[in-house]
């Protein structure tokens, strides 16, 4: 939208209104299409449109950020803790084990 | 998420059990394998290897945990992140300059007790120019593959993306089969003079890495089809096909020094 300024003796688009208060933004003017101007849609590519995360990544990220104090190794859910224990048993008796060879290998045995 | 801990970009990550079991899961590899030399019995390094496995998916999984769900990869983490890599390739390419060091230093001058020449007398060696070619034109073939998925990834072209990264992981498993026939139908064995020494020891170590960039590859194929990788940020497969180039690299050097100048 143009309009005649007498100040500079030309047709120009209307100033940026300086707003009243501090931290509003000023607005310019609109931009105005021809008529009959189509606009892209999101293009959606693949499995979909990629600035969404999809649904189940979504839920996974909710499970991860719940705020309950949970450490990261056992947020997932029961098979954490079974993996967990799992690992902790197999440690447990491997030390026992190391230990045990180091005291075995201390003592040679005299064979006869 | 922001950090739990002040306003900074930095990952201080939740306590992690994963140090300790990998530390003791160490142990139990190196003292079971002195167990069954001296005592002929696996049962420690058996349970070493599961033990060291169950650490490694665990302690990945975290995290991958806290930086796909929980965005706790901010840009400075990331740049550690890729220090990191960078720094452990180049231990790996020290390790195998040791061993291209050993052979070079028994090829280059041979012994008599090899007969003064290279290789040594009676050695049959593979011909460079059927399989270890072929293994060449694969290896060289999947690095492009996996450029292309790269590319793909920052596309956001996501079908394009899976099937060049599987392509990729097939690539490295054909080689791996290949190999391993090779070493089936081999003349000679690792007991074969320092010819054999030299020659199984590089090469097997070689395939191990391709086996562990092989199953890295795989576990970035999944994330990918989980949708964990963004056209912007996709750190874990910049990783995994960094690895993978090092391992077509090291290849070359082995075909080139040992196959071909050494054949």
């Amino acid at each position: 939208m143009y309009e005649w300024k007498n100040s500079t003796g030309r047709l120009s688009t209307p100033a940026v209104q300086t707003p009243a208060r501090l931290g509003v933004a000023a607005e310019g003017p609109g931009i105005i299409y021809p008529s009959g101007t189509t606009f892209p849609k999101e293009s959606a590519r693949g499995r979909g449109n990629f600035s969404e995360v999809p649904g189940f990544l979504a839920q996974k990220m909710q499970m991860f950020q719940k705020a309950n104090s949970v450490p990261i190794h056992l947020k997932g859910g029961p098979l954490d803790k079974v993996l967990f224990g799992a690992t902790l048993v197999m440690c447990t008796v491997g030390l026992t084990g190391c230990l045990s060879f180091f005291y075995d290998m201390s003592f040679p045995k005299k064979s006869d | 998420m922001t950090s739990s801990h002040g306003h900074h970009a930095f990952h201080l990550v939740d306590m992690s059990p994963w140090p300790l079991t990998g530390s003791i899961s160490a142990m139990m590899l190196t003292t079971g394998l002195v167990k069954w030399f001296h005592q002929f019995n696996p049962d420690l390094l058996f349970l070493g290897i599961i033990a060291t496995t169950l650490t490694m998916i665990q302690w990945w999984r975290d995290i991958t945990r806290e930086g796909t769900y929980q965005g706790l990869h901010t840009k400075a983490v990331t740049i550690g992140l890729r220090w990191g890599m960078i720094l452990f390739i180049t231990s790996e390419v020290l390790f195998f300059f040791s061993f291209f060091w050993a052979f070079f230093h028994s090829s280059l001058s041979p012994n008599v007790e090899v007969g003064s020449c290279w290789p040594p007398a009676g050695i049959q060696t593979f011909n460079p120019f059927q399989i270890p070619l072929l293994n060449t034109a694969i290896l060289l073939a999947s690095g492009a593959t996996v450029t292309w998925a790269h590319h793909a990834i920052m596309e956001s072209n996501h079908t394009q993306a899976i099937q060049s990264l599987a392509i990729t992981v097939l690539l490295g498993m054909y080689f791996t089969a290949l190999q391993a026939l090779e070493y089936y139908e081999a003349p000679f064995t690792i007991a074969d003079s320092v010819y054999g020494s030299t020659f199984f020891v590089a090469t097997g170590f070689h395939g191990l890495h391709v086996i562990i960039g092989s199953t890295f590859l795989s576990v970035c194929l999944y994330r990918l089809y989980k949708c964990h990788f963004s056209a912007m940020h996709h750190f874990g497969f910049e990783a995994a096909a960094w690895y993978w180039h090092f391992v077509d690299v090291v290849w070359l050097f082995l075909y080139i020094s040992i196959y071909w100048w050494g054949g």
